[in-house]
């Protein structure tokens, strides 16, 4: 009797400590970052409303900052969910990616800085959306028809043609191997300074303005894939055929640390960022920087449509 | 009673010549796109344009030969047209436009600023100026809610959720910072007088801080502030980490020191030698002479310096938007990435309303304190 009776009583110890195990007394809510543009607002609202309706506490730190500010902030725990793009790998790990030509594919960057975050920074990459925002040059409708510009191929041909053109760019592209000197190599033409009005910053919603409105004479500007501008202020992207620029993937990035705790985040993300096309990210970007809805009703939106949320 | 009529004489060409000539607003279809520019008469109608014209005009006359009648009544009516064109204008929907309504907007032109500037204007020589501009400008807030088509209004509901948030972390961050500066700052500032071989030192060090750009210097602070709370994981607890909250409220600290140690050291030069010495002739121990009489007499130029640190703060803390630490800067510079300038205006007001504010509630209270110590303020200045 007694021994029955010290067995019970382990057996409802054990029990007891294993719910315990299972149901941690407290579990940290989870920072969601994001970038300070159009994009970092709606995939944030996204991410954060499919964590909500799955039970995982979030705390909102959308529009946290600048790209560098925010990988800064993941790498010292400040926040625990950012959303990142694949590309971005080769900054982060300088030392290791002295092969170039893996940028450009969507399949070996992404492998490249998932693993080497993972195992350098126990950061983890989950499953990346397929829209890639890379760097283009967009051009007006008018322009392309009237000089017949569809290629880079085209447009080089028209610039060393000698013809009026005028590039409006960040200074981090126009200086970049894997961006206009890049394409200056690849398609055979060279931009003089007086042919390139270059801003400190990459934000290109000026930048498209300044070409849809043709301030300084710009007929061409830097573009990201996603924008919402190309459509709603008639512009097209000058197609790329030899892929110069890194491919950007938009992924959710977490900690390692809160991925043991959830680990639940990665398939509850998982079917969102697959379901996000070129094309929808560009719809729910014009949405937001263009009409000027608000980033979590166009999310909400997406996500009840989509299936991924009940009304 | 010539400013006055100078005044009186700007405020009512600005308010005619915005009525006439300039442009209240723009109608966008979108957020981003070129507006079409609304004159006073497009939105007003001809009727109501031509009134409003003579309705002003008389108050013009009567501000000239019945001042006593506008001080008294009219001043208080005027209040009120800033908000009242603020509605009509959000009411204006143009001909031959194809637009979505919810989407198009309207964002302010030169033409309401100048007119609001020209309301001002006649405002402010009459009785209780202050309070009738922060009516006025209450006006504008308690009606928005009749101003759905102002793309202010649109980007404010957007964010309803997290403004106030932002908007009390702001103060929190520029107003904490200052005040930390002040005990050190005055130091600092003692320190200089006392010890003239310091001086230099004392003076190079506040001044680096604020030849120095803001943003690089964030930059800066966020290294050793990251080292510091991975080697003392009790720091990051308390909230002292590279990014967010810490060095920004660093940063702004550093700011605050030279205003106040620069008036702190100012004032206590130009005491008048005379005056120390009747305290030592009284038998004044250095400390007592220092805190009875030194003190007293520098603190109108302490508190003239701490002003200046709060004010600038206000300003400079927009700047932690971009490192993770919030206020009105995440508005101001999400509103940039979108060229959206309704929204980085939305960001903007505000501080400038709270800058003014602060300044005018420091003023109260500079006056009060400086009056509670017996020191008499403009006895003190003409010390010569």
């Amino acid at each position: 009797m007694k021994h029955i009776k010290r067995i019970m009583l382990i057996g409802v110890a054990t029990l007891l400590l294993l719910v315990g195990c299972a149901k941690p007394a407290q579990k940290d809510p989870v920072v969601v970052a994001t970038m300070l543009d159009s994009e970092g607002s709606i995939l944030g609202q996204m991410i954060l409303q499919m964590l909500e309706d799955n039970g995982i506490e979030t705390v909102n730190k959308l529009n946290f900052g600048t790209p560098d500010i925010l990988r800064a902030a993941l790498e010292n725990d400040e926040v625990d969910l950012v959303v990142d793009y694949t590309g971005s790998g080769q900054y982060y790990h300088p030392e290791d990616a002295t092969d170039p030509t893996i940028w450009n594919d969507p399949v070996k960057g992404y492998e490249f800085t998932e693993k080497l975050d993972r195992e350098k920074k126990n950061i983890y990459w989950l499953t990346p959306s397929a829209a890639n925002n890379t760097e283009s040059i967009a051009v007006t409708r008018d322009f392309a028809q009237a000089n017949g510009i569809e290629d880079m191929e085209d447009l080089a041909a028209y610039i060393n043609a000698g013809k009026d053109f005028k590039l409006i760019t960040s200074a981090s592209f126009a200086e970049n191997q894997l961006g206009l000197l890049g394409f200056e190599e690849a398609y055979g033409f060279k931009l003089t300074n007086d042919q390139l009005i270059i801003l400190s910053s990459g934000n290109t919603a000026e930048m498209l303005l300044a070409l849809s409105n043709g301030t300084n004479g710009v007929n061409a500007s830097l573009v990201y894939g996603t924008d919402g501008a190309l459509d709603k202020m008639n512009l097209l992207v000058v197609a790329d055929p030899k892929h110069i620029p890194p491919v950007y993937l938009p992924a959710p990035v977490i900690r390692g640390d809160v991925l043991d705790v959830y680990p639940e985040i990665r398939e509850i993300l998982k079917p969102v960022f697959e379901s996000l096309t070129l094309e929808a990210l560009q719809t729910l970007n014009a949405a937001v920087a263009y009409d000027g809805q608000n980033a979590a009703d166009v999310a909400e939106e997406y996500l009840i449509e989509n299936g991924f949320l009940d009304e | 009673m010539k400013t006055g009529r100078i005044t009186t004489a700007a405020g009512s060409f600005l308010t005619l010549f915005a009525l006439t000539l300039l442009p209240w607003g723009e109608f966008k279809i979108n957020r981003v796109a070129r507006g079409i520019p609304i004159q006073a008469m497009g939105f007003l109608g001809w009727a109501m344009w031509t009134t409003s014209i003579v309705v002003l005009l008389l108050i013009i006359a009567v501000i000239r030969w019945k001042p006593r009648f506008f001080n008294a009544i009219l001043s208080w009516i005027l209040l009120f047209l800033p908000s009242l064109g603020l509605i009509l204008l959000s009411r204006y929907i143009p001909d031959g436009v194809d637009f979505d309504p919810k989407v198009a907007r309207i964002s302010l032109g030169i033409g309401f600023y100048l007119f609001y500037v020209g309301i001002l204007l006649l405002l402010s020589k009459t009785a209780y100026p202050k309070l009738k501009i922060f009516l006025s400008f209450l006006f504008i807030l308690a009606f928005a809610g009749n101003m759905d088509a102002l793309g202010l209004v649109r980007e404010y509901r957007n964010i309803e959720e997290t403004f106030l948030r932002e908007l009390s972390r702001h103060l929190t961050l520029a107003l904490f910072s200052a005040m930390a500066a002040i005990l050190p700052g005055i130091l600092l500032g003692y320190a200089a007088m006392r010890y003239p071989k310091a001086r230099e030192w004392i003076f190079g060090f506040v001044h680096v801080f604020q030849v120095a750009p803001t943003l690089s210097l964030l930059a800066l602070m966020m290294i050793p502030l990251t080292a510091l709370s991975k080697a003392f994981p009790f720091l990051a607890d308390l909230g002292i980490k590279g990014i967010g909250f810490a060095p920004a409220f660093i940063v702004l600290f550093l700011y605050s020191l030279l205003p106040i140690t620069a008036n702190t050291y100012a004032g206590l030069k130009q005491t008048d030698p005379a005056v120390l010495e009747n305290a030592v002739a009284l038998g004044m121990s250095p400390r007592q002479t220092l805190i009875n009489v030194w003190f007293p007499l520098t603190l109108p130029s302490i508190f003239a310096g701490i002003r200046t640190a709060m004010t600038q703060n206000v300003g400079n803390t927009i700047l932690a938007g971009l490192v993770g630490g919030g206020g009105m800067g995440a508005l101001i510079f999400l509103g940039l990435s979108q060229s959206a300038l309704d929204l980085v205006l939305l960001g903007t007001i505000p501080v400038v309303v709270m800058a003014l504010i602060l300044d005018a509630v420091f003023e109260v209270v500079e006056v009060g304190t400086v009056r509670k110590l017996g020191v008499d303020y403009d006895q003190n200045l003409r010390v010569e």
